[in-house]
């Protein structure tokens, strides 16, 4: 049936396939962003602000590498019906419709185009008509709201709701054709809970801490903080790829942990390695951020 | 007997708990809540570079704007449907309005909510659709896809070519295509608004001025059809639910060339006027004004009489008191040549009604703006 709230189109509307390029020599040429600078610590640079959404109570926008994203924290928001003696929270993390998500051939059921080798077109549905999240945006909001429900003081706010709105604008993996890769939905998913965070502090709700996560590759054996993506031929072969997020303050305390990857022989050490890692990015991150802070506070 | 004490609020407390109030205190010392002038327009930025439609192969055009805090993101996504070849023949002329299409949005206003689309969306999509269809800006004919080509699988080089009739005609004749169906491009917006301040009428301002921006940078594609029997259907459990997904089948094997030395601009109606130069895009389209009318009594003549009212008419309507206070509104959209293209009247106050002379004067407005703009 047509959905008879939002114009999406004729009934018989077909969403072409993106296929392949007839200029032969273009084809495969990546044309994402280039690689980001990266500072001596390997992390990449990012850009943050807070505060530029007027209507919400607390708003965080962040760039790094291709990655466009932004927060809106509202509440304390009084909610109906009978007395709760705590807040309730939610995430609901949206990538915009027409933005291919990572991984998305795996968790969201899309099809591989029969004619065309670049896979970047997402689905032959009409995105504009989608309602709902898909499984990666389900994903990435349950892991959010995981992680930061610990740093919440939920007791202070009773009969109210807190709810944080994501809203993903670009990807990196969106035209590299590399959607293929755990670390460019780890590495958004990262990135993402670090915005959140800055938001909730943005929106003057009491927390214990903030929370800051690190996103971890071991391929091969070789640790890389902060991975991107690149090149569209990578794959997860021995690759091992971790976001762990962390209350630096309060004893490097996990409050989330998500592992993706080759996880058929993988050991302690390597898990520990990974850990470590995570931790040394969160603890940069939780440094950069305090540091805007106390400069907005100038 | 205790006696009521007098309560004050903040102004930013009494613009939500009385906004006619707040709006009239405001007026009759001469100041918007706002503070800009009566008939003062917000500035609105327009983001000059293509950022979206580059980073993104399936979005055809784009256009990013701002005014104040509001920001408006459009994308124009394609779609395609079959046309019955019986009605291609007639001209633009003899067809009125049916010579024309339009753009499908949907309008998502970020506010801290989930769910099915409110009123105000639906509404705004609506009046958009409707208003860019009747102000004939988007000839049939030039969304119509004409000499699709055929991708070929080439087994010694083990990749696809893709041929056109009209620019491989040699190729071409080799190939034995038989497609018949003519197609014609659907255009897709998705149009999202973070941190509404600005009322519904000015919202539309905002989502107009974008899409005609994004037209006028739309770049169509060239479409190829791919070999059906080339998919491989492979029945494979999916993750995430029971059903047994088809892998490797696509539901439509129309494709587009992502090869953008072969994007063809949009050719809009009264197209040398209506694109991209030096006096902006906006010509024939026009642009939108949207106008409050609100009455005032001044603050120096006591008393409730007629003399001491007069009707104002208020620009740009922006924020919580002006929005909830202000029910009379007129939207205008003129172009660069003094024509009107569309006026929308609401008298919602009975007390502040829509006189001849407000209305001229709004018109006037209107067509300054538009010439500026």
């Amino acid at each position: 049936m047509s959905d008879r709230r939002r114009l999406i189109g004729p009934l018989n509307t077909i969403i072409p396939n993106i296929g392949i390029s007839s200029n032969a020599t273009e084809a495969d040429v990546f044309k994402g962003p280039s690689s980001a600078t990266r500072n001596e610590d390997g992390l990449r640079q990012f850009f943050l602000k807070t505060g530029i959404i007027e209507n919400a109570n607390g708003s965080a926008y962040l760039e790094v590498g291709g990655n466009i994203i932004q927060v809106s924290v509202f509440g304390p928001r009084p909610i109906r019906g009978s007395f709760v003696d705590r807040a309730s929270f939610s995430v609901e993390c949206k990538f915009l419709p027409y933005i291919s998500q990572p991984n998305e051939q795996l968790y969201n059921n899309t099809t591989v185009n029969a004619g065309s080798t670049a896979n970047t077109g997402p689905t032959n549905a009409n995105a504009n008509g989608r309602t709902g999240l898909t499984n990666i945006e389900q994903k990435i909001s349950s892991y959010i709201e995981t992680a930061l429900l610990p740093s919440i003081v939920l007791e202070k706010y009773p009969k109210s709701t807190i709810d944080i709105f994501v809203t993903i604008l670009s990807t990196e993996s969106s035209n590299s054709g590399s959607t293929k890769v755990d670390a460019a939905l780890l590495g958004i998913s990262n990135w993402v809970l670090n915005c959140s965070s800055v938001a909730l502090v943005d929106s003057g709700i009491e927390l214990k801490d903030v929370v800051t996560s690190g996103v971890a590759t071991l391929k091969n054996d070789k640790l890389l903080l902060d991975p991107e993506v690149i090149s569209s031929g990578e794959d997860n072969e021995n690759t091992l790829t971790c976001v762990v997020s962390f209350m630096n303050l309060r004893n490097d305390e996990i409050v989330g942990f998500w592992m993706e990857g080759d996880q058929s022989k993988f050991e302690e050490s390597q898990v520990e390695q990974l850990i470590d890692g995570c931790n040394n990015m969160s603890r940069q991150v939780r440094a950069n951020i305090n540091s805007y802070f106390t400069s907005t506070l100038e | 007997m205790a006696e009521l004490k007098q309560v004050s609020f903040p102004p930013e407390i009494l613009a939500r708990i009385a906004p006619d109030i707040s709006l009239q205190r405001h007026l009759s010392i001469g100041l918007r809540p706002n503070l800009r002038n009566f008939t003062e327009f917000k500035p609105i930025d327009i983001a000059s570079n293509n950022e979206l439609t580059e980073n993104n192969n399936n979005v055809f055009g784009s256009s990013v704007i701002k005014s104040g805090s509001t920001t408006v993101i459009n994308t124009i996504t394609l779609g395609v449907v079959e046309v019955n070849s019986s009605t291609k023949s007639a001209t633009t002329e003899q067809l009125g309005n049916a010579g024309y299409t339009t753009v499908y949005p949907v309008i998502e206003i970020a506010r801290g909510r989930s769910g099915a689309p409110t009123d105000e969306e639906m509404i705004l999509s609506q009046t958009l659709h409707e208003t860019l269809l009747h102000s004939r800006l988007i000839p049939k004919a030039s969304l119509s896809i004409n000499n699709y080509g055929a991708a070929v699988y080439d087994a010694t080089l083990s990749n696809y070519s893709i041929y056109y009739p009209d620019l491989n005609p040699q190729e071409f004749e080799l190939i034995n295509f038989n497609h018949s169906k003519s197609y014609t491009f659907v255009l897709l917006s998705h149009i999202k608004i973070f941190s509404r301040q600005k009322s519904t009428s000015a919202l539309f301002d905002l989502c107009h001025l974008s899409t005609v921006h994004a037209l006028s940078r739309l770049q169509l594609p060239r479409v190829y059809i791919s070999d059906t029997t080339s998919g491989t259907k492979v029945s494979v459990k999916s993750r995430s639910s029971n059903t047994r997904g088809l892998v490797g089948l696509s539901r439509s094997n129309i494709n587009i060339d992502t090869n953008k030395e072969l994007f063809y601009p949009l050719v809009l109606n009264n197209s040398e006027d209506a694109m991209v130069d030096s006096s902006g895009p906006f010509d024939h389209s026009g642009v939108s004004s949207n106008f409050g009318v609100v009455t005032v009594a001044d603050a120096d003549k006591e008393g409730n009489d007629e003399e001491g009212k007069r009707s104002i008419l208020l620009a740009d309507l922006e924020g919580e008191a002006e929005e909830s206070a202000i029910l009379s509104r007129l939207s205008i959209i003129s172009n660069k040549s003094n024509t009107i293209k569309k006026i929308s009247l609401i008298n919602g106050d009975g007390n502040s009604e829509i006189s001849l002379d407000i209305l001229k004067q709004a018109l006037e407005i209107a067509k300054l703006r538009a010439q500026q703009m």
